[in-house]
């Protein structure tokens, strides 16, 4: 094989590579922008940004016990049904944990927690940290 | 660099049947999901968590063509790659693969030969470097990729891999890149190349697509998706030869488990070294515990 087929094929690889890249891109980029610019037909899920303010997030890092035992998880991240199973095999981790059901619809995780203390919201954090997402809020839930 | 040590007679053969039918037995039992958001031929900047498993079982049929420099009319290779990846700890997980083949050659002029091996053994680490959740759905994650491979025939081989992959989730959107390359140092054996397996080192630019058709949009009760999948593979090998190959696919997953379908048509070849692949089939599944 000689240097010029070499080179050759080498610029035949950067060409292809670079066309099929700008491709992919653009048409998701293209994707993002439609749904974006028609916010108001865009479908709900696209437009899962959770509104929350610095203390919230602030919140979230807290070392005292959370006062209510039924919580809701705002969480980022959540593409897909198996990225949040992850989250499920680390919330049973924490001790008392029971009835965990996943909202992909509304970025939102709920749990149950049957065992005093209640695991703080640093705890809670980590385990969300560990699954490989985002803890944007706890709030108490029904 | 793959190796092919030919079995001994029907009762390896045999054995490597059993063992195949065990692993897939033993992926099944374990039950449940997935390395999320992956296509079958494009790595994504997903991994299990910490104490976490992902097995995942492919079935991958190649078919190559007559290659004068190789001396066979046609190969075939059917592969079972077996995997387990492992969270280490947060953003780290190590992978080992250990696929087993059957592989028929017809070499021109003679008759056909089978062939049954364990082929190398692939251990790898995955390091997420960057993660940017913008949103409940959204993200954006890159991870390196670093490996090497072991020859299972008692001769010492390695050959290091290294690779960067990018993944993105933008509502159903999802799109992996991964530019992956590996030094392949071990000795040839002779054994059809199926790309990327001879002595040249390979490096391997895989770009993938995915688009959840359903459901369409999450609902509160949503627990699995379906997803259809588009991959552009291509193989640039320093002797020269250079093949992309177009997967389009469809993909299952569930909370504990997924599977998977895909097909392999080369769209673009330049080979001077190795056969044309005429085609390529694959179905997989995994589970998480």
């Amino acid at each position: 094989m000689n240097k010029n087929t070499n080179s050759s094929n080498l610029r035949r690889v950067c060409v292809t590579l670079t066309v099929a890249s700008l491709a992919s891109m653009l048409f998701l980029s293209g994707c993002a922008a439609s749904s974006g610019a028609g916010s108001a037909k865009a479908s709900k899920e696209e437009g899962i940004k959770h509104r929350v303010s610095e203390s919230d997030i602030a919140s979230t890092k807290g070392a005292t016990p959370i006062a209510s035992p039924k919580i809701a998880l705002w969480i980022n991240g959540m593409g897909c049904p198996q990225c949040v199973t992850n989250v499920d095999l680390q919330l049973e981790r924490i001790k008392g944990t029971k009835d965990i059901r996943v909202d992909l619809a509304n970025g939102k995780v709920y749990a149950t927690f049957t065992e005093s203390p209640l695991p703080t919201p640093d705890r809670l954090s980590k385990a969300i940290d560990d699954a490989g997402l985002t803890l944007v809020k706890i709030e108490p839930a029904k | 660099m793959t190796h092919h040590q030919p079995a001994s007679g029907g009762r390896s053969v045999r054995s490597l049947t059993r063992l195949a039918c065990l692993a897939s037995l033993a992926c099944l039992g374990l039950a449940p999901g997935a390395n999320a958001q992956e296509a079958m031929y494009t790595a994504a900047a997903t991994m299990p968590s910490p104490g976490v498993s992902v097995l995942r079982q492919q079935f991958h049929y190649y078919k190559l063509g007559f290659s004068e420099t190789e001396g066979f009319e046609r190969a075939e290779k059917l592969e079972i790659k077996n995997s387990i990846q492992y969270g280490l700890i947060k953003d780290l997980s190590i992978s080992l693969d250990a696929p087993i083949e059957f592989s028929k050659v017809k070499p021109i002029n003679t008759g056909s030969e089978s062939t049954a091996n364990l082929d190398e053994l692939d251990l790898t680490l995955k390091y997420r470097f960057y993660q940017d959740d913008p949103g409940g759905i959204d993200t954006t994650r890159v991870a390196l990729l670093l490996g090497n491979r072991f020859r299972t025939d008692g001769r010492f081989s390695s050959d290091p891999h290294v690779g960067v992959v990018y993944t993105q989730v933008a509502g159903r959107h999802g799109f992996n890149a991964e530019a992956h390359y590996t030094f392949n140092t071990g000795s040839d054996t002779g054994a059809p190349n199926y790309g990327g397996e001879g002595d040249a080192d390979a490096l391997n630019l895989n770009l993938a697509y995915v688009l959840r058709i359903s459901p369409v949009e999450f609902t509160p009760e949503s627990q699995s998706a379906w997803y259809v999948t588009a991959e552009i593979n291509q193989i640039y090998e320093l002797n020269g030869d250079y093949e992309a190959r177009f997967s389009p696919g469809i993909m299952y997953e569930g909370r504990r488990w997924g599977f998977e379908i895909m097909a392999q048509i080369p769209i673009y070849t330049h080979l001077n070294n190795r056969a044309r692949q005429q085609l390529a089939l694959g179905l997989g599944w995994r589970f998480i515990f």
